[in-house]
């Protein structure tokens, strides 16, 4: 052991896929939302 | 005058463009540091779960530190569009957090050795996490929107207490997790995909909390709408 960490890009890669998946789910979900709730003041869907 | 809370939650610009430039920011920001950062000297390419983590946990402090302002806000002007806000900037502050301590998880398995330790940092963050997510769920059993808004505004000035915790928890013990970097300890090859990602998940925050915000209202409007009134046959009325 140097205390130096070699390779490690498959724990690099599920952090970014987990976090790509959780920013675009949230992101469709607000969106979603949105436009469901759009009726309920009059406007239409846009 | 302008209100420094519209100001505060991004309500000056459209929220889609804010959402389409965070969101393309974002995503060349992330391939700026998995492809193009050079590797650091200790812990190689695992360092590269920085350049996501730390702009969610920034702007996850960031959104919850939000809410507290509209609780507070809330308590001192009475306006129900200050609950709606605090509504959509702890829901998004609940989301980054719980992120963020996923991928602390998982950096900290090739570099501690474990998924998981009771740490200062990372305990203080997941009372961080349980706490809003609570508050969260208690709303959903108040229906009063003055009630729910009364309630909501105190328990999160109470659990905003924990957001200073979590970030000087580095600095009042002893702690695995590393201090705050600053720009002065860090090279600018490493720092401009952090700051570019920081700034592109604030943009994406800030137009997603508008739109939650103001689909919160439009769903408390139409909640305490006074019902149709029922109009009889006026057949009598035209004769």
């Amino acid at each position: 052991m140097n205390g130096v960490i070699e390779g490690g890009w498959e724990y690099v890669i599920a952090v970014y896929v987990l976090s790509a998946l959780v920013y675009a789910l949230y992101t469709y979900s607000v969106l979603k939302r949105d436009k469901a709730s759009r009726p309920l003041s009059g406007e239409k869907k846009s | 005058m302008d209100d420094p809370g519209l100001v505060l939650l991004g309500e000056r610009m459209k929220p889609r463009t804010l959402v389409n430039v965070g969101g393309t920011l974002l995503i060349a920001g992330s391939f700026w540091g998995l492809l193009f950062a050079p590797a650091e000297v200790f812990m190689g390419e695992v360092y590269r779960i920085f350049y996501i983590h730390v702009p969610t946990a920034w702007n996850g402090l960031l959104l919850l530190t939000a809410a507290f302002v509209c609780a507070v806000m809330y308590l001192l002007k009475g306006d129900l569009l200050w609950d709606d806000r605090l509504e959509a900037s702890m829901e998004a502050g609940v989301v980054l957090s719980a992120l963020l301590t996923i991928q602390g998880s998982i950096w900290a398995r090739p570099t501690w050795g474990v998924w998981w330790n009771w740490d200062p940092r990372l305990t203080t963050t997941a009372i961080l996490v349980f706490a809003f997510a609570g508050i969260l769920a208690l709303r959903q059993s108040l229906k009063e929107p003055r009630r729910r808004a009364m309630v909501s505004a105190v328990a999160t000035i109470v659990a905003a207490a924990d957001v200073p915790l979590v970030y000087f928890s580095v600095r009042f013990w002893n702690s695995l997790h590393q201090i705050q970097s600053s720009p002065a300890t860090v090279s600018a090859a490493f720092v401009w995909p952090l700051r570019v990602n920081a700034i592109a998940v604030l943009l994406l925050m800030a137009g997603l909390i508008q739109m939650r915000a103001e689909t919160i209202a439009r769903l408390r409007e139409a909640g305490s709408a006074p019902p149709p009134i029922d109009v009889p046959e006026t057949e009598g009325a035209a004769r």
